[in-house]
């Protein structure tokens, strides 16, 4: 008996998310559709030689804002919400991930010879015209093609990149008619995430990952959607997160939030679930003050409850889109609403990533919203 | 409606003669058989291209490619960095022969997988057990490849089997990693002919270093074109997908035209037997004929009887012809592409096209032959009073009334056809039409042709041969209604068979002449490491100290590439010793040696006609070097057979300076003594360390090996002979056992007034065997006239050869004892069975 398989992308597609999925952080890496979770997740390393976060280390700038290759993941994530002058809304997202598929120097002299390989999302949210356009790459790291660097600051598939240049961040991409063209400037101080950027995800000793946020990024620039280019400002979020197994094998999946309130606030929130569907006690957050205080969060100080669900015409699979938070310490107390509800990637790998509007009784704001596990 | 009875008694005639009619079916299907042959020989060769060359370019509409067919690969950094065009993807690709697979020869690309989903989505077969293929083992494995998965079944290979794969005389281990899906669909049957491997791992193997072998592209719009275009470093280029394959789309129809020409001659031949087997079983059934209608059937009747009688037949043929064709077309197909990888483009992929079209035109071809052959002697019959249709002599006298209308007609053929074919080309196809009409032409003064040479014979050898001698020739010139469609139809076939043989034996001539010239040195050595053509220049001083040898010419050897020929192989030498035949030189010949050190080329004839360069002064070409286009003044044109692509010669400096070679790739030995071959071939061998790539062999060997695959080059006309043979024995069989049966009353009369069995026997063979000679006769100018149409027109337009023809007076007699020999051993039988006639039964007819 054989197996058909799509060549190529398709079949390495599971292997590279498998790997992925096993150390993935509660922020991004999504969920692969079709994929059995708990073979991935109980795959045990093939390799001891990969490094695995497992306690609180220094995070020293511009160093690790560069690629960690002794990790098996890693990943540098920018979304924001954009507006024209008159107020068109617009979401975007620009991920960069990277995988090793093997911690051994590549063996032979070939420059094409490389173990790290990268791909990328790119979407666009047009919330007037009610479209949400989704983008994809892999390539190897090898000749340039693709890769990251500290500094200066550069992460890069093909032409998509961001890149440092006199101070500043430079994002561009652009695929068949959509492009994006944005200059950030952090407003914000770094935050360390976790116990000074060791962030825990689940019971077990590696169940960890390095990470920091980027919280409040002014961002402007211009949108080009089929010919029609629209100048944008708004504000941006980012995250850098590395690690070798960061999820324990009973997890199903994560919902993460990040949240820029009017009042200069910003929040990130996440939960990771397990088989059963419910949390499994090591969810997190931070809090930014507008002054750039942070305040860390831990599960027990917050509570996400899904309020109205959504079905997917794609591809069937339930969301949650409405979301009742609350953070009773704070008082603060919203409601979360997609700007459009279909903003599903679907690129081999299924998960729902969107802009989204927050509402509460004095106050709103607008963020990114990532659901995986359906 | 036709009363079933007359059916019957048509189809009981039949069974009541079942050798004739079994012979009527197999002259039908033998014409089929050879059309399909072809055909299916034909479709196969142009299918094989295009699957050989669609699983290399997949869905690229352009390519980066180098003027030494390497591009340097941060060429691909910038296209996806720079330009961000995503639908970009590098390839390396060679030759590579692989003996684990029964030696065939197959491509091995390098991709990278991650830039190939735009281009090339193959479905790939994995084990159950290991689930799926984990792309880290391409990437990492040293030698990881993947390969058909049909050639892995039916050579029992698994996963991390390994795999010899040898370049030359290189061999490099290489393991097995997953598999092909090549089993259904037509892009999975191109797949059968390339092993994958990653980049990386096919530019280790190979040696490339920094570079890899092309980019392939799908470029949307004339921006993007620019865009490339203006980061180009020199040396490189950008070219359109469909023009790079249509220097082989050039060479697969080149194989297609002559092809062609010879499914025309099958076709040709193939309804001529028809319609001379056919006509012949029609004519045979006059008497029951007339006896039917002297019994009141009508006219409706007796046509519709004899058609439907014969097309019984035909189908019958036909069908058999068609699968009779493919078996047939099978081993043409084999041999066809077997010529076409040794001579030219490695034809990965080799696959029997057996297409509905082809059989059909087989079958309808046979059908409509028998057709035509049969409704008008079947006409004419159905409107005959019985009485002149059972006399002998009624067609005879019609006949003769026709003579002069019939030569003056075919002779206007002839000339008309011979005027257009001089003068006007239109188009190949044309051509063939011309042919034909003068082979039909031809056939009409066949009538004509017998009268006169009868007479001719009968007053050469007049009063001094036996009666019975001038009995068979005059018996000759009594039926001629039948004796001039077969002596037609020998005519045809004969002359087919001489067109072929002086063709070959033509062109074998002016190969082994050219052999001669080119390979006249006693032995050669080469570089037989494909990935690193150059001698060790060590081992080039130590030959040529060696007391033994009194000359050497020295080469440099290198494919290049150009963009409006493709493949090209560059020349120059440190001295030359080959005999090189000018079809065109600018200035006396002595004086080209100058020329080419001023900087002029010398090109092959293929080249010039590949591009239109034209043979006087001042023709230039453009070549691609590492510099860029650059034009060069061609100072002669060559005659040339080298493996089907251009060549090029150019001085040491000019190679140096444009292409950046130096080395000395190839020797040619010029001993004083011719027996020291061996001992030479000995002492060299003993030079070389075992690890180096360098292969010695001697001249004889290397004119041995041209001979052979000139040879089999020539299978399928070799084969086509044999069918002309054929088709030739089975017409003219069928032919003379109707004849016979229309002379068994003249025979018992014979017998009657006192002849010997014997006597009658010798009757009918002189009969046949002048019927032959005529034929041969005949046939001489025609099969002359047909090898200038095969060499001057049919394989310099497919081809770009141009050669003499080569007369020997041994063809032609060969061809009068083909043809006489023929009909002769065709009449053995009847005779025999002639000198058996009973006479009371022969006499009893009425």
């Amino acid at each position: 008996m054989k197996k058909n398989f799509i060549f190529f992308a398709w079949i390495f597609f599971p292997a590279a998310l498998i790997s992925v999925l096993a150390t993935a952080g509660c922020s991004r890496a999504p969920e692969p559709e079709g994929i059995n979770i708990v073979r991935a997740l109980s795959e045990t390393l093939p390799n001891d030689c990969f490094q695995a976060a497992s306690r609180p280390a220094d995070i020293v700038f511009p160093r690790d804002s560069g690629p960690h290759n002794a990790f098996r993941t890693e990943w540098w994530y920018y979304t924001g919400n954009l507006e024209t002058p008159e107020g068109r809304h617009f979401g975007y997202q620009l991920t960069f991930f990277r995988h090793a598929f093997s911690c051994e120097p590549a063996a032979g002299p070939s420059k094409w010879r490389t173990r790290q390989l990268y791909f990328s999302h790119y979407a666009l949210t047009d919330t007037e015209s009610g479209r949400f356009y989704s983008k994809f790459r892999m390539n190897r790291e090898s000749l340039g093609i693709a890769g990251a660097q500290a500094a200066p600051y550069r992460v890069w598939i093909d032409d998509w990149q961001v890149r440092e240049k006199d101070g500043g961040l430079f994002l561009e991409a652009s695929d068949e008619g959509l492009r994006l063209d944005l200059t950030l400037f952090a407003e914000k101080p770094v935050i360390l995430q976790g116990d000074k950027g060791f962030s825990r995800k689940g019971p077990e000793p590696f169940n960890a990952s390095y990470y920091y946020s980027l919280p409040d990024i002014k961002t402007s620039g211009k949108v080009e959607i089929n010919g029609t280019v629209f100048s944008v400002r708004g504000r941006s979020w980012f995250d850098h997160e590395w690690s070798t197994s960061a999820l324990s094998a009973s997890t199903s999946g994560w919902d993460w939030f990040s949240i820029h309130l009017e009042d200069g606030r910003s929040l990130m929130l996440c939960r990771i679930r397990n088989r059963e569907g419910i949390s499994n006690g090591f969810g997190f957050g931070s809090l930014s003050r507008s002054d750039g205080r942070v305040r860390i969060l831990s599960e027990t100080e917050f509570q996400l409850t899904p309020t109205r669900y959504w079905e997917s015409p794609a591809t069937g699979k339930r969301y949650p889109l409405s979301w009742e938070i609350s953070i009773p310490s704070e008082n603060l107390f919203l409601l979360a609403t997609p700007v459009i509800q279909n903003q599903e990637h679907t690129h081999m790998v299924t998960y729902w990533e969107g802009a989204v509007r927050f509402t509460g009784k004095r106050i709103k704001g607008s963020g990114y919203v990532e659901l995986t596990g359906y | 409606m036709m009363s079933p009875a007359l059916l019957r008694i048509s189809l009981r005639m039949g069974k009541k003669r079942p050798f004739t009619t079994l012979l009527l079916v197999f002259g039908i299907a033998l014409g089929v058989a050879g059309v399909v042959a072809i055909d299916i020989a034909k479709q196969s060769i142009a299918r094989s291209f295009e699957l050989s060359t669609s699983s290399l370019t997949a869905a690229s509409t352009h390519q980066v490619t180098g003027s030494d067919f390497s591009i340097p690969q941060a060429l691909f950094t910038d296209i996806r960095t720079q330009l961000g065009i995503k639908r970009s993807a590098p390839i390396i690709a060679s030759h590579v022969k692989v003996p684990r697979l029964d030696n065939r020869t197959l491509t091995l690309m390098g991709i990278d997988p991650f830039s190939e989903q735009y281009f090339r989505k193959q479905a790939v077969t994995v084990s159950e057990d290991s689930n799926s293929l984990d792309i880290s083992d391409l990437l990492t494995r040293p030698a990881g490849v993947l390969i058909s998965g049909v050639f892995a079944e039916s050579h029992g290979l698994a996963p991390h089997d390994s795999l010899i794969l040898s370049f030359g005389r290189r061999e490099v281990q290489a393991e097995v990693i997953g598999f092909l899906d090549d089993r259904d669909t037509d892009s999975g049957k191109a797949l059968s002919g390339i092993i994958i491997t990653d980049i990386s791992t096919a530019q280790e193997i190979l040696g490339m270093e920094d570079r890899i072998t092309r980019l392939d592209l799908i470029l949307k719009n004339d921006a993007e074109i620019e865009n490339i275009r203006s980061i180009l470093p020199q040396g490189t280029f950008l070219v359109e997908t469909d023009r790079q394959n249509s220097a082989l789309r050039g060479l697969s129809s080149s194989f297609e035209t002559s092809l062609s020409a010879f499914s025309m001659l099958a076709l040709f031949m193939g309804i001529f037997l028809i319609y001379n087997t056919v006509s012949f079983s029609v004519s045979s059934r006059k008497n029951l004929m007339g006896t039917l209608k002297a019994l009141g059937a009508d006219h409706r009747d007796i046509f519709k009887m004899v058609m439907l009688e014969i097309m019984v037949y035909a189908l019958a043929g036909s069908l058999l012809g068609a699968g009779l064709g493919i078996i047939l077309g099978k081993g043409a197909v084999q041999a066809v592409s077997a010529t076409v990888s040794d001579m030219y483009f490695v034809l990965t992929v080799t696959q029997t096209h057996i297409t509905p079209g082809t059989l059909f035109k087989g079958i309808l071809a046979g059908i409509a032959a028998s057709f035509v052959a049969s409704a008008l002697p079947a006409l004419g019959a159905s409107r005959t009073v019985p009485i002149t249709l059972m006399q002998r002599s009624a067609p005879e006298k019609k006949l003769k009334r026709f003579i002069p209308g019939l030569t003056l007609t075919g002779g206007v053929m002839i000339l008309s056809a011979a005027g257009f074919l001089t003068t006007f080309h239109i188009h190949p196809a044309m051509d063939y039409v011309y042919v034909f009409l003068i082979f039909a032409g031809s056939s009409l003064l066949i009538p004509a042709f017998i009268l006169f040479s009868v007479r001719l014979l009968l007053a050469v050898f007049a009063n001094r041969t036996p009666a019975m001698f001038r009995m068979a020739l005059r018996n000759i010139t009594r039926s001629l209604s039948r004796t001039s469609v077969m002596t037609a139809s020998l005519m045809v076939v004969t002359a087919v068979y001489i067109g072929i043989d002086l063709m070959t034996a033509s062109f074998r001539f002016s190969i082994m002449d050219w052999v001669d010239g080119h390979i006249g040195g006693h032995i050669h050595v080469s570089s037989a490491d494909e990935l690193q053509r150059g001698l060790d220049p060590g081992l080039v001083e130590k030959i040529k100290s060696l007391p033994e040898i009194s000359d050497l010419s020295a080469y440099n050897i290198h494919r290049i590439y150009s963009q409006t020929s493709g493949e090209v192989h560059l020349f120059s030498y440190v001295s030359d010793r080959s005999v090189k035949h000018w079809s065109w030189t600018q200035g006396p010949e002595a004086q080209l040696e100058n020329r080419l050190r001023e900087g002029g080329i010398f090109v092959s004839e293929i080249f010039a006609r590949k591009n239109q360069v034209k043979a006087q002064a001042g023709s230039q070409v453009i070549l691609e070097t590492r510099q860029g286009p650059v034009r060069f003044n061609v100072a002669g044109i060559f005659r040339d057979f080298f493996m089907g692509v251009g060549r090029v010669i150019v001085s040491r400096d000019t190679m140096k300076q444009y292409w950046g070679y130096d080395d000395i790739t190839a020797l040619q030995l010029f001993l004083h003594n011719r027996t020291d071959v061996e001992p030479v071939m000995a002492k060299i061998r003993e030079f070389i360390p075992d690890t180096s790539l360098v292969e010695v062999i001697s001249g004889e060997s290397i004119k041995q090996n041209i001979l052979e695959v000139f040879d089999k080059t020539f299978a399928i006309t070799a084969a086509l002979q044999v069918l002309t043979g054929l088709v030739a024995l089975t017409g003219i069989l069928n032919s003379i056992l109707s004849l016979l049966l229309e002379q068994t009353r003249e025979i018992g009369i014979l017998r009657a007034c006192g002849a010997e069995p014997r006597q009658t026997r010798r009757l009918l063979l002189t009969e046949c065997f002048f019927n032959g000679f005529i034929a041969g006769t005949a046939a001489l100018p025609f099969g002359l006239f047909l090898a200038w149409v095969l060499i001057d027109i049919v394989n310099q337009r497919s081809f770009g050869w141009t050669y003499d023809m080569v007369l020997s007076p041994g063809i032609f007699i060969q061809a009068l004892v083909f043809s006489s020999f023929t009909a002769l051993g065709a009449g053995i039988f009847p005779a025999v069975h002639a000198g058996r006639t009973d006479i009371s039964k022969a006499l009893h007819m009425e």
